[in-house]
């Protein structure tokens, strides 16, 4: 087990928050410190046991997880990201980084105190802002992941990495298979940050940058029933 | 009373410049969707054709020097300029992608759009957002658009646009209006046919 000293989380209960903090116990990576709004997240949808065992438990309530990862944290109530509060309970913490599961936009009190660690569902540039996942499964017929610290700018803060995943047949993309990819890059990342000792960031390139607005149904259906007929020709059916 | 319905196909099932749908975390219901879809597309389609009958196609004011303008952003003016720039073939998509996507983010931000934005701040400078030629006109340059480069993000605005244009079906006003709402709505639904056959997707 790995405790990375230099790293907290901060956790608004989600289905990412979910899968995040299941995918570092499983990789035995330990935040020093979490910070988690007391929140109850009721899942929308029912997942069979084996998607639970093969992506993430979405039932497990974050709570748990940090119990059983023996995790210090504090318990608080918190409107969004930029609740006073929040920022209170990080600012004489001694980690510099937090890992980000949501909470809306972040302003400049707290990412002038802290660097947050954002998974993005789309590779930058080129897929920036919301949903891109769908369109980038309509366009590459892939989705892509990209690690980033959040800046002021929406998704132009500098990248620590990026990695691009086949689609998975059959699994809801928003409730599992979005947070469980971010989970899988995000251990990747601290992977990479344990045994370079660091980050090492570098920025965007200006050029060739879109930004995409949350998905119309339509698109949305196209690429979904993309990805599972991607899936019956990758299964011979 | 919106004179199209289907089940299946919530998205135009109320007026929606008055009440934005946001489509956040919409569900997944399978082929069937894509058919509720169309069915309702090519009802609302009929209904304005209906209402087309009889009229002569309103000529389109157009003046690609307004793009230069120092003062105001006229959006109905400068949508007619970039409706002219689209028909040119040695037009770059750089003339027109800086000033659409403005008006494509207010769209998808505040699911309006104002007859005029002050230059300086890209704030609204007038009251008016119920102009729905304005939106008509949107929308058509989103597809032009997407079919010059497959940029989904035009598309994704157009079909958000049609469905508040066809949820207003019998408000649209000005038969310009209701010109620009069917254009719109056909090459849409044409668009997405062509989307469907490239990937092999039958519903």
């Amino acid at each position: 087990m790995t405790t990375l000293q230099d790293v907290g989380i901060i956790v608004f209960p989600s289905p990412r928050a979910r899968a995040y903090l299941q995918a570092l116990m499983k990789a035995e990576y330990h935040p020093a410190y979490a910070v988690l709004v007391d929140r109850v997240y009721e899942p929308e949808i029912k997942v069979s046991d084996s998607i639970k065992k093969s992506f993430f438990d979405i039932e497990r309530t974050e709570k748990e997880t940090l119990r059983k990862m023996g995790v210090e944290y504090a318990s608080l109530n918190a409107k969004d990201i930029n609740d006073k509060s929040i920022y209170d309970a990080i600012k004489d913490c001694p980690q510099r980084m937090f890992i980000y599961t949501g909470g809306g936009i972040v302003g400049n009190k707290l990412l002038s105190l802290k660097k947050l660690i954002h998974i993005h569902p789309g590779i930058v540039p080129a897929y920036r802002g919301s949903t891109c996942f769908y369109y980038s499964i309509i366009k590459e017929g892939t989705i892509g992941m990209s690690a980033m610290f959040l800046s002021e700018d929406i998704d132009e803060g500098s990248v620590l990495g990026g990695r691009i995943y086949d689609v998975i047949e059959g699994v809801d993309i928003d409730y599992i298979l979005d947070p469980y990819l971010r989970s899988q890059f995000l251990v990747e990342v601290l992977t990479s940050y344990v045994d370079e000792n660091g980050f090492n960031p570098t920025m965007q390139s200006p050029n060739g940058g879109e930004t995409y607005y949350i998905i119309h149904p339509v698109l949305k259906h196209i690429a979904i029933l993309k990805a599972n007929l991607r899936g019956c020709r990758n299964n011979g059916r | 009373m919106i004179p199209c319905e289907e089940p299946g196909y919530e998205y135009s099932s109320a007026d929606r410049l008055k009440h934005p749908h946001r489509y956040t975390f919409s569900r997944y219901m399978g082929p069937g969707f894509i058919r509720a879809y169309i069915r309702l597309r090519e009802c609302f389609l009929d209904v304005l054709e209906e209402r087309l009958h009889g009229h002569s196609i309103p000529k389109l004011e157009r003046n690609e020097a307004v793009l230069y303008d120092k003062g105001d952003i006229d959006v109905k003016k400068t949508l007619y300029a970039l409706l002219s720039l689209l028909e040119s073939h040695d037009v770059q998509d750089s003339a027109i992608k800086p000033t659409l996507d403005l008006l494509v983010h207010k769209y998808e931000v505040s699911k309006r759009v104002y007859l005029k934005y002050c230059r300086d701040n890209k704030k609204p400078c007038s009251d008016v957002y119920d102009d729905m030629e304005i939106y008509g006109l949107l929308s058509l340059v989103c597809l032009f658009f997407y079919k010059r480069n497959r940029n989904l993000k035009y598309l994704n605005c157009s079909l958000k646009i049609n469905d508040m244009l066809s949820s207003r079906v019998d408000r649209l006003g000005e038969i310009s209006a209701v010109h620009l709402a069917y254009s719109a709505l056909r090459e849409e639904l044409s668009i997405i046919s062509s989307v469907l056959d490239d990937e092999g997707i039958v519903v």
